[in-house]
């Protein structure tokens, strides 16, 4: 990486909090809500009639993927290895 | 000269593809030193308009039957450089087209070049990239916007008749406002993105730009429709705006104050404005609250940040171009450097996870105000642009994207057109519709239009 001074260093850490303290400040009004990723629900091209899976079709998805999984942790989430560039 | 007179011209034997090149280069030549709008020159565009010529003769020119069409730097064409006007990728050569790219190709469209850019679209002020940046022709000395800025300005001085860009969060809608020209972020899944060098996977988009509304809907007619080679698509097979002149009579139109409490009031007055234009017109106008709006941006910045650092990690100077963060500009390598820092936080924090739930809630706002209105009218860009070389904090930066970030993160259509200008300088109005309301969108555009500027 281009040398970068400790000032620098500081200045992206501050941005990066600011950036975090802001999605905490707006995570105050947000109910539980889904995801939204990409817009599947309105059309699934994985399936032939197009139509976006059910939930409970996801969920039994996610426990099937997750009981294959090589390793999980205490809630459930897949772990993979962190990459060579996670300090 | 407008976009269809020009089209029958071509179809009519009134102007040659290869003359209409040959004009567009010459203003190209003339200006592009001082603009800095084209980062490369397609060498076979002549051969390419001959072709087209000999196939209008047969009676095969097909839907763009010789216009020219520039490309912004992020979109892969074959035998260009796709640079995202880094040095990152600078001896970047694409090696196929992308997807909209075959599809401009068969309908008889001519590609002139590859224009500038924010360095990987990490911008919206046309300033970041590293050929330099590229001037606004309709405001001299002032910013043209971005990332889009090359093919915003590109059209805006007549050196291409259509162009494509990208839009993330703006890019395509800000720099069309601060040009003065029609410009259209589609639908998430109306247009392919093969071939797209891409900066956030779940809010790029590829879109049109063009000098007027019927330019916008012509070349979105060719590039939108499903690519089978694509899993995120919304199984659209084509598009058609055949009524684009029906006018807005009886059309249900939302106006939002949460869009105008934070924008210039001389932007505001321009925009309402041409609201009282759509009243007079015919159309409802309601007003419509959208109380979570102001969440939206940082639940973009959050999901962009770590789209965009998981996007670089392609550049490790192995297989395309140079290692990123050694041949990177300064403000690509601050987003890396930020979004590395929120993504080795992301795993006990989920802050991913939880920004897209916060998009979620965005959607749904924006879906029930759909529910009551058509379309929402509103300003593009919440400032006037500022002054080229100018000194701006990231946050004011980030500013720019106010108003355009709900419609990336709903996944939403909306385009822009000119509303008049303050003190010389365009001013663009949006018009956002509901996933797949592209007709509605322009045809509101196209009144709007037809209703002329001050």
């Amino acid at each position: 990486m281009k040398t970068r001074g400790e000032d620098w260093r500081r200045e992206v850490e501050r941005s990066a909090e600011e950036i975090l303290r802001a999605l905490s400040r707006s995570l105050e009004v947000l109910t539980a809500e889904g995801e939204t990723y990409q817009l599947g629900e309105f059309h699934q091209p994985l399936r032939e009639d197009g139509e976006p899976s059910p939930a409970e079709e996801r969920e039994a998805f996610r426990k099937r993927f997750l009981s294959l999984a090589p390793s999980k942790d205490e809630e459930g989430n897949l772990k993979v290895e962190a990459a060579g560039w996670v300090r | 000269m407008g976009t269809l007179e020009k089209l029958e011209a071509l179809r009519g034997g009134d102007l040659s593809p290869v003359e209409n090149l040959e004009r567009i280069l010459r203003k190209v030549e003339e200006m592009n030193g001082k603009l800095n709008a084209f980062l490369q020159l397609n060498p076979r565009a002549r051969e390419e308009a001959e072709e087209v010529e000999r196939r209008i003769r047969r009676g095969e020119g097909g839907r763009l039957s010789g216009l020219t069409v520039a490309v912004k730097s992020n979109i892969n064409v074959r035998g260009l450089k796709a640079t995202c006007a880094s040095r990152v990728l600078e001896d970047y050569v694409s090696t196929y087209d992308a997807e909209v790219i075959s599809r401009i190709r068969r309908e008889g469209g001519v590609i002139v070049g590859m224009t500038n850019m924010d360095e990987f679209a990490c911008g919206s002020s046309g300033e970041t990239s590293a050929f330099g940046p590229t001037q606004n022709p309709s405001a001299p000395g002032y910013i043209p916007g971005g990332s889009s800025s090359g093919s915003a300005a590109a059209v805006a001085a007549g050196l291409c008749d259509l162009a494509l860009g990208t839009d993330t969060g703006g890019s395509i809608r800000n720099p069309a406002s601060h040009c003065g020209v029609a410009g259209l972020k589609p639908t998430y899944g109306l247009v392919p993105r093969h071939g797209l060098i891409d900066l956030g996977m779940s809010l790029d988009q590829i879109g049109p730009l063009a000098p007027d509304v019927h330019g916008l809907a012509l070349l979105l007619e060719v590039i939108a429709g499903e690519n089978p080679r694509e899993g995120m698509m919304l199984g659209v097979q084509r598009v058609s705006f055949p009524n684009l002149e029906e006018g807005v009579r009886g059309m249900k139109v939302g106006v939002c104050p949460q869009f105008s409490s934070l924008t210039d009031p001389r932007i505001n007055g321009l925009v309402e404005e041409k609201v009282e234009v759509l009243r007079e017109l015919g159309a409802r106008v309601e007003e419509v609250s959208l109380p979570h709006l102001e969440h939206a941006l940082s639940a973009y910045y959050l999901i962009v940040s770590v789209e965009f650092f998981s996007a670089t990690r392609r550049y490790d100077g192995r297989k395309y171009g140079k290692r990123i963060e050694e041949a990177c500009g300064e403000e690509v390598l601050r987003r890396i450097a930020i979004g590395s820092y929120i993504s080795r936080k992301e795993y006990r924090d989920r802050y991913y996870q939880r920004a897209l739930q916060l998009r979620t809630l965005i959607r749904k706002e924006l879906f029930s105000a759909f529910q009551r209105v058509e379309v929402l009218v509103g300003p593009t860009v919440p400032k006037l642009p500022h002054r080229l070389g100018e000194k701006l904090s990231p946050l004011e930066m980030y500013a720019y994207d106010y108003l355009t970030v709900p419609a990336n993160l709903a996944g939403i259509c909306a385009g822009v057109v000119k509303a008049g200008e303050v003190g010389g300088i365009p001013v663009g109005i949006q018009v956002q519709g509901p996933p797949l309301a592209e007709e509605k969108v322009l045809r509101v555009m196209r009144a709007l239009e037809e209703s002329g500027c001050r």
